[in-house]
């Protein structure tokens, strides 16, 4: 086993008692620390259920699980679940309990003093974005959004290295989602947390999994990959019927400008003149060229114009509408590509740099590397 | 769900009728008391319902039904809380062991249904008369108490008792710190009816010598003195009343988080 697992599910079986099948058939699964891994599926093929198992909040009936090397029935229950945040679908709020009361859950069961868990409670409402001012109402007073982001802070205020979300944005409609999706994201940069997330929403495995299981009925594991790999080479139908239609569109979301071999393009320094202009022309096809001047791309030109040109400073470019960041994805390069008249985005840094361009043909190749 | 978590409004304001029904089926049973006796011996003085002299003049009177409302309310109140204490054992063991739910409400239900005369009768034979009563009473209030505080816990959301047990709660803490403040308006509606209805039963105790208000009902019937029966069936009911207004605002204090609701 390699130093890096954090947990470990070796064999794991579940038959609850009375039923036919088996909900969760044996299943091996590592997910390393720091990593966030997707459990998805259809409906009833074991999610919940793996999940649970991991707090003992199910116990397998044959198996073992692992946490840092230990088995996790080597420890008192109760210590085991205050030390792994858990996120439930339903959000379960203590409806009788103030948003700091509910956050300060874990912290007061381990019997931190007043102090250090106002403290934690202030620095989680600001870490998860909640205004200080809800703190002091009970649930029933907060929106959907905000009573699920209430739910992750108390999952995360005892600082557990480990933590597990079942469905947490599965309550609030897709803007919020999308929003929540984000910030889990841009937490998970600072906390760098193992968690293990449920969902059956297979966009939003793809966006915040770095590696996603995908479950078939009985809790077979059809496959475990990072979505790209996912994405780009499903294993059997199944995966690929539950992946969609849309699997390459799919992947340009996850691929960034900066992870293509970016070329110069139709481009031309100023300085160089014209003829070092006409000379960039003739090595490929295109209706426009580029200009750049002081290293900024200063605009497009039409190809003829360039032909008829005595000189470089005659032309007049016109300024690009399409422009990205390497930091792009390349879906948003696609969308601007698209609204292009140059059927290409031009790629620059912060400070206006000009970096390279993009064009269709670059990123079909970017996906089938 | 099959236990609505907040009592409607509607069946509380129906038992306030009930109430000011049986205010005015006393007043009339002492109307027609002296109508009758009127008629029958029509050498009599005139009886009327109130006499205001009993009220203001005689002495011993303030006393008298001071006592019997201390009486009243002890007969009411130590039943209660003997109740409670039981139906919480009872409903704890049905609550952990399920199948034992069905005989413990079973049992409850059938001690519900003696009645209360007979069980005074009985029970005085072995004990003390005011031991009988307590004993009597306090089996009265078992299935009220037990129904409700076994309600108000199943009607915790399963989502709630998941989060408690998933962030490391305890069993007992479970229930201490989020199950039974959180089942508090159904349990405390259970003890109000309770309450209201002991207090009612509470009459019959002065059959046995235990006073309350009930001896002043009597003994206004026995003697054809309807202003005590008047007065001993209204401080029974504002009894009832008063002892309902503090229970609800018990609740209402102990609860403040299901009253604020969004939009605040
Ligand atoms: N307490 C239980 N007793 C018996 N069977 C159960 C129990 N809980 C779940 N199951 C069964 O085990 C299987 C897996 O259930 P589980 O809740 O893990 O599914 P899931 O993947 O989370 O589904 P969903 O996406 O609908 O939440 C299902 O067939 C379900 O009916
Ligand atoms: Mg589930």
């Amino acid at each position: 086993m390699s130093a890096e697992v954090a947990i470990s599910l070796s064999g794991v079986t579940k038959r609850y008692a009375g039923a036919a099948t088996v909900a969760v058939e044996p299943l091996d699964l590592d997910v390393e620390r720091g990593h966030v891994v997707v459990l998805i599926g259809p409906s009833g093929c074991g999610k919940t259920t793996t999940l649970r198992m991991i707090n003992r909040l199910i116990e397998p009936t044959a198996g073992t699980i692992t946490i840092d090397g230990t088995d996790i029935r080597d420890r008192p229950v109760t210590e085991l679940r205050r030390g792994i945040g858990y996120v439930i679908q339903q959000v379960g709020l203590f409806p009788h309990r103030t948003i700091a009361q509910n956050i300060a859950t874990v912290p007061t069961l381990l019997g931190w003093d007043k102090r250090k868990v106002r403290d934690r409670v202030d620095e989680l409402a600001d870490l998860v974005g909640l205004d200080p001012e809800l703190l002091r109402r009970y649930p029933s007073e907060l929106s959907g959004g905000q009573q699920q982001r209430v739910g992750v802070a108390r999952a995360l205020a005892a600082d557990p290295p480990v933590l597990l979300m079942d469905e947490p944005f599965g309550a609030v409609d897709p803007i919020v989602r999308a929003r929540l999706q984000a910030e889990l994201l841009a937490l998970q940069a600072r906390v760098h947390k193992t968690i293990v997330l449920v969902t059956h929403d297979i966009d939003e495995a793809i966006a915040l999994g770095d590696r996603v299981a995908v479950l078939n009925v009985g809790g077979v594991l059809e496959q475990y990959a990072a979505p790209d790999d996912l994405l780009a080479a499903p294993v059997n139908d199944f995966v690929g019927q539950f992946l969609g239609h849309e699997r390459s569109i799919k992947r340009l979301s996850l691929a960034r400008v900066a992870n293509l071999a970016l070329d110069g393009g139709l481009v031309a320094d100023v300085e160089a003149g014209i003829d070092a202009a006409r000379a960039v022309l003739a090595k490929g096809h295109g209706a426009w060229l580029g200009l750049i001047e002081g290293g900024r791309f200063a605009g497009w030109v039409p190809v003829d114009e360039v032909e008829a040109a005595g000189s470089i400073a005659e032309l007049e470019p016109e300024p690009a509408a399409a422009v990205v960041r390497a930091d792009s994805t390349l879906r948003e390069a696609l969308e601007v590509i698209l609204t292009s008249r140059s059927s290409t985005a031009v790629v620059v840094d912060e400070h206006g740099t000009f970096g390279g361009t993009v064009t269709l043909e670059a990123i079909r190749e970017g996906l089938t590397r | 769900m099959t236990t609505a978590f907040r009592e409607p409004h509607a069946r509380s304001r129906r038992r306030w009728w009930w109430l000011a029904l049986a205010v005015a089926g006393a007043a009339f049973a002492a109307w027609a008391k002296v109508r009758i006796s009127h008629l029958d011996t029509s050498t009599q003085a005139t009886n009327p319902i109130i006499r205001w002299e009993y009220l203001f003049k005689r002495p011993e009177t303030r006393s008298e039904l001071w006592t019997r409302t201390t009486e009243h309310l002890q007969l009411t109140v130590v039943p209660v809380a003997l109740g409670l204490l039981i139906s919480s054992m009872l409903a704890a063991i049905g609550l952990r062991f399920r199948w034992l739910l069905t005989p413990i409400t079973l049992l409850s239900g059938f001690l519900y249904t003696i009645p209360s005369l007979a069980l005074f009768g009985v029970l005085v034979t072995y004990t003390t008369n005011w031991t009988a009563a307590v004993v009597a009473l306090t089996s009265y209030t078992l299935l009220i108490l037990v129904r409700n505080i076994v309600a108000g816990i199943d009607g915790v959301p399963s989502a709630v008792t998941d989060a408690a047990d998933g962030l490391g709660m305890g069993r007992v803490r479970r229930l201490i710190s989020v199950e039974l403040p959180l089942a508090l308006p159904v349990i405390l509606t259970g003890v109000r009816v309770a309450t209201v209805t002991t207090v009612g039963l509470v009459g019959i105790s002065s059959v046995i010598q235990l006073g309350g208000l009930g001896s002043l009902i009597f003994t206004g019937y026995n003697s054809s003195y309807p202003t005590k029966m008047v007065i001993g069936a209204g401080l029974s009911v504002l009894l009832a009343v008063a002892l309902d207004l503090v229970l609800r605002l018990v609740e209402r204090l102990t609860t403040p988080w299901a009253r604020r609701r969004v939009g605040a």
